[in-house]
């Protein structure tokens, strides 16, 4: 008896995943990596983000209108004024970037200032202005600025001004530099300590791991702020700007280094059993070239992804501190700092623009913890 | 389980002893002591100075002995007696203002936790259950954002939102009548009528940490055969997901409460400064700025045991709560 | 004749995956008689287990019974087709662990981790056979005995880490037969057990089945376990079953050319030193990327060229009873054979 079943067309794939799969057969680890993180377009974007405001902390000089320090009294609390760049006469349109000048009033009672842009009077700006003199990544001497008034002394007050007349955007794109620094520098020194106390913990094991890792369980119970301000307070009034910013980075990161260690711990006690390296040790490698051969580049990708995810919380931390004013100090500019203006509510309330360094923080926060989660997920890329 | 405490508990000795030394140590840090600034500013003030008084100081805290006999007469103080030395500023012992202080700070933490689980755990499990929904989509945007606002400005857009629309603060956590009235019914009610914006504002981090724990654990958990198992048995849906993965993945949630409190205890920090709340994070400021140590000492040591204490209630739960770590 | 259990045809499990598709199980025809064991055999990738989460309908997401029908023949005398319920509906719930059991492969993981054996043996007899919390206590206690568990009654407030290997997979039988079912899928029960629970567990499966009157549909790559337990065979190549027949005509009398290429790589006793084990060439082709014609023609010592790499063949019944997927067996090429297929 013959019994004829279904007889299916045969089942062939599109052809041009089979090439895929076979390109991924042999790319490298970091290959894949980047083509991991590259499907992520959230993570990707982020990292266009972070990319772009480490170049505004590197050029800010040149992007802000003016330096942190100038200022222009009469123009306490001006609001923002819009960027038009066209002008209309009786020929027409005419390319002309510039921004209204101000009205002002002045209440007889309350003696208050209020500005209200005014539509007739015109404060031409151009890009490439001559400004200040500053120098270009501290070396080219120049006082080229992206934007800037054509008349050096007319306002330009893009997002707004502060109780001194101090420009607000130039002043955040200035805090970028300090705040956007100190965590990476906080997070290199952390990383420094985490991976030489992690690595001990993680590869001599035994007592010496016991002991450093109640280190970290002690300073992780202790609650960081109450602990920071206390060493933070200690920081000698005479110090000079500089010496007090690396004090502080120091505070941060004494403290930061425990989950780094953690981290780094965690990958050496799970790779030190694997079959891959006991191999490498029956072939008769040396400690320190299975360490710099095999374990190094199996967690590297790791540490890259936790690395960006401690930098948010080191600058948030950073601006806490400098907020509650026992950090930074002006005439050091930081986010925090910027944003020490807007502690009184009654001056946040007739000038809301002072939030513009708080939501410079949320966007550099937010983009590294998009671009370092991406990270993470990419930087195992055999999974899935 | 018993021994399993008995060594948890252990710890806990250890480290309130290392956090008593770090305390110590801060209050060391200023330069000079502090009773010859004080001295010195009386003088300065051209109040009489009485001798007798300063030998007593001298002798109470140690002062000119070495440090370690400085650290014995200060924890034994503390330890023996409830005597936390004395505050400069405030000419007062220490003992008299950090209570009441130190005790909201305790209930903001302690409702914030709360606040937190109840928000996170739902919202966690249902990320995770429809991960590629629509909500689940929100839910990890907002906690993004969550995470990436701190505490202090947090607090200021709502203090500028109240403000601006409704034209008054909401700073502090009483309302004028009660601020200094003692404790009675209607002062708790009006306490908890003012809590919700602290909380909220320091909840915010935490919740978008935890309900990514959640859902990172619950993802984790899903993709385990015991699910199977479960489903294959016949389990409704629901039980196959609350009875199992999600107690599995509750456990590593209990154990966040470890991390979770110094974090919201040192934002309860910020945040009482910047909202003006009647705890211990102004005073503290306060005190370390005009360099009152004992007071700034007493706070560091007091919030860092609350943290502490907190962790071993965690550590026990989780011990409760998981076979695994009670049986190892 | 009696009727038989369970009857696969044309079943078909697809996992789409951003816009392409793995067809894991591509047009399986089974059948299982009451109180047989039934061995569904197959290399690491071939979908058995896919195939036998199908009949569950416990497929993981992506994966979906996309064709073919299922049809199990209820204690009741009704005949369900399991590939039309709802996946989540109260139907398919109700056959799960009551009427239809499985095993699986991992018995370190398969089991609730924060919860006794006892509670999870009872949950699911609670669940199906409606008794008190009391009497659900006395036949998980019963049902542990007689998997062998010793000491069953302290047994119960254990959890699973606190067990052995081969006592976890005992618990895990427990919890399968714990509503006595009438049929046992067992995925691989013994790939990680070692060689002496393995024989243990093996014996006790039979034993079990002789004992309560079960089918078992077991899924093996050993064709070591096969030769010991099973009643017929079924061989599975990337999907699809390419020969079905009783135990004896597989070991015997195989037809497919996979199967004898399976055969010939079991290891025995007597090869001489240095004598090369046969293996079957090349590797299982890529799932995305399945060859034309019959799947298996690339690896395939017979392969007619011009005819296998063109013609998908299709399922011939022999006379002793044995199907086959092969052209070497279709009576009438040309007929089946698409036109232009030979030119």
């Amino acid at each position: 008896m013959i019994d004829q079943a279904d007889i299916d067309t045969p089942a062939t794939a599109p052809k041009a995943h089979a090439e895929v799969e076979h390109r991924e057969q042999y790319a490298g680890q970091w290959t894949l990596i980047w083509w991991k993180l590259g499907r992520n377009k959230v993570a990707l974007f982020s990292g266009a983000v972070v990319l772009i405001i480490y170049l505004v902390a590197i050029f800010a000089d040149f992007l802000a209108p003016f330096s942190s320090e100038h200022y222009q009294g009469r123009y306490a609390y001006a609001p923002p004024q819009p960027l038009s760049f066209f002008v209309q006469n009786e020929e027409g349109w005419r390319f002309q970037p510039h921004v209204n000048a101000y009205t002002t009033d002045i209440d007889p009672v309350s003696f208050r200032r209020t500005f209200v842009p005014d539509p007739e009077e015109v404060v031409p700006v151009r890009f490439f202005a001559a400004g200040e003199t500053y120098h270009l990544l501290g070396i080219i001497p120049t006082d080229i600025h992206l934007l800037g008034p054509e008349n050096p002394r007319d306002p330009m007050f893009l997002f707004g001004a502060d109780r001194l007349g101090r420009d607000v955007l130039s002043r955040t794109i200035h805090g970028t530099r300090v705040s956007m620094s100190i965590g990476l520098i906080g997070v290199g020194l952390s990383l420094v300590l985490g991976i030489i106390l992690g690595g001990l913990s993680g590869f001599i094991g035994g007592a010496v791991d016991t002991l450093i890792q109640r280190i970290i369980e002690f300073l992780q119970s202790i609650p960081t702020i109450p602990l920071w301000m206390g060493l933070a307070a200690a920081i000698p009034q005479s110090w000079t700007p500089l010496q007090v910013y690396f004090a502080i980075t120091v505070i941060l990161s004494l403290i930061g280094w425990t989950s780094l260690a953690r981290e780094v711990r965690g990958k050496f006690m799970a790779l030190r059993h694997e079959d891959f390296v006991t191999a490498a040790r029956l072939d008769g490698l040396g400690e320190m070239v299975i360490i710099r051969k095999h374990l190094v580049p199996s967690f590297l990708s790791h540490i890259i992804a936790s690395v960006t995810l401690a930098i948010p919380a080191m600058i948030l931390a950073e601006t806490a501190l400098s907020f509650i004013g026992i950090g930074l100090k002006p005439p050091v500019v930081s986010w925090g700092v910027l944003l020490q203006e807007a502690q009184n509510i009654r001056s946040v309330a007739t000038a809301p623009w002072l939030f513009l360094p708080g939501a410079a923080i949320v966007v550099s926060v937010l983009s590294m913890n998009f671009l370092g989660d991406g990270l993470i997920d990419a930087a195992d890329p055999y999974g899935n | 389980m018993l021994a399993f405490m008995l060594r948890r508990f252990i710890y806990m000795v250890v480290t309130l002893f290392l956090v008593s030394i770090l305390s110590f140590a801060i209050i060391q840090l200023p330069p000079g002591d502090y009773l010859s600034s004080m001295v010195a500013g009386m003088s300065a003030e051209g109040q009489q100075v009485d001798q007798q008084f300063i030998n007593a100081m001298r002798d109470r805290y140690g002062l000119g002995d070495p440090v370690y006999v400085q650290y014995w007469k200060w924890i034994s103080g503390i330890v023996l007696r409830g005597d936390f030395g004395q505050s400069f500023e405030w000419n007062r012992p220490v003992s008299s203002l950090i209570y009441e202080r130190m005790g909201l700070t305790l209930l903001l933490s302690v409702a914030t936790l709360f606040f937190i689980w109840a928000v996170a755990f739902p919202i966690g499990i249902y990320s995770a259950i429809r991960k590629n929904s629509f909500g689940a989509h929100l839910a990890t945007l907002v906690g993004f954002i969550g995470l990436a606002i701190p505490n202090f400005l947090i607090a200021l857009v709502f203090m500028y939102l109240s403000f601006r629309y409704f034209g008054q603060s909401v700073g502090g956590l009483f309302s004028p009548q009660y601020e200094n009235a003692s404790w009675s019914l209607a002062k708790v009610g009006d306490l908890i009528a003012h809590m919700w914006i602290p909380i909220i504002v320091l909840g915010t981090a935490g919740t978008a940490t935890l309900i990514r724990i959640m859902r990172a654990n619950l993802l984790d958990e899903l993709n385990k055969p015991y699910v199977t198992t479960a489903r294959a048995m016949g389990h409704p849906e629901h039980v196959v997901l609350l009875k199992y993965p999600v107690r599995v993945a509750l456990n590593p949630f209990v154990s966040t409460v470890g991390w979770v409190l110094p974090g919201l205890v040192s934002g309860a920090t910020i945040t009482a400064i910047v909202l003006n709340l009647p705890m211990s994070g102004p005073m503290l400021l306060r005190s370390l700025l005009t360099q009152d140590m004992y007071l700034a000492g007493s706070f560091i040591l007091l919030l860092s045991t609350l943290t502490v204490i907190g962790t071993l209630i965690s550590d026990i739960l989780l011990a409760w709560l998981d076979p695994r770590i009670r049986y190892s | 004749m009696t009727q038989p259990l369970l009857e696969i045809s044309g079943l078909k499990t697809h996992f789409g995956v951003g816009g392409t598709t793995i067809r894991a199980v591509d047009g399986v025809d089974l059948v299982v008689n009451p109180g047989e064991t039934v061995c569904l055999v197959g290399e690491s990738g071939c979908g058995k287990s896919m195939m036998a989460r199908s009949i569950l309908r416990i497929v993981p997401p992506p994966g979906q019974v996309t064709a073919g029908q299922i049809n199990l023949h209820r204690q009741s005398g009704k005949v369900v087709d399991l590939a039309a319920l709802d996946p989540k509906g109260a139907e398919i719930r109700s056959i799960r662990g009551r009427e239809v059991a499985m095993i699986f492969q991992e018995p370190m993981t398969a089991l609730g981790p924060v919860q006794t054996i006892g509670s999870q043996i009872t949950d699911a007899i609670q669940l199906h056979l409606k008794v008190s919390r009391k009497e659900a206590r006395n036949q998980a206690i019963e049902v542990l005995t007689r998997v062998g568990m010793p000491r069953p009654e302290q047994r119960l407030e254990a959890y699973p880490f606190q067990l052995s290997g081969g006592m976890r997979q005992r618990a895990m039988i427990a919890l399968a037969l714990s509503c006595q079912p009438r049929l046992l899928i067992a995925d691989e029960p013994t790939t990680a057990l070692d060689v002496t629970t393995q024989a243990v567990i093996l014996d006790l499966i039979r034993d079990l089945q002789a004992e309560m009157g079960m089918a078992v549909l077991f899924i093996t790559h050993d064709l070591g376990v096969v030769a010991e337990i099973a009643d017929s065979v079924a061989v599975m190549y990337l999907g699809r079953v390419v020969e079905r027949a009783a135990v004896d005509d597989i070991f015997h009398n195989a037809r497919h050319p996979y199967t004898r290429g399976l055969l010939r790589s079991i290891p025995r006793l007597g090869i001489r030193v240095g004598e090369e084990l046969d293996t079957i060439e090349g590797m299982v082709p890529n799932p995305f990327n399945r060859p034309s014609g019959c799947s298996f023609h690339p690896r395939c010592v017979e392969m007619i060229p011009g005819r296998c790499d063109r013609v998908d063949p299709s399922r011939t019944r022999l006379p002793d009873g044995t199907e086959v997927r092969c052209l070497l067996h279709e009576p009438h090429r040309q007929e089946t054979a698409p036109a232009g297929a030979l030119q």
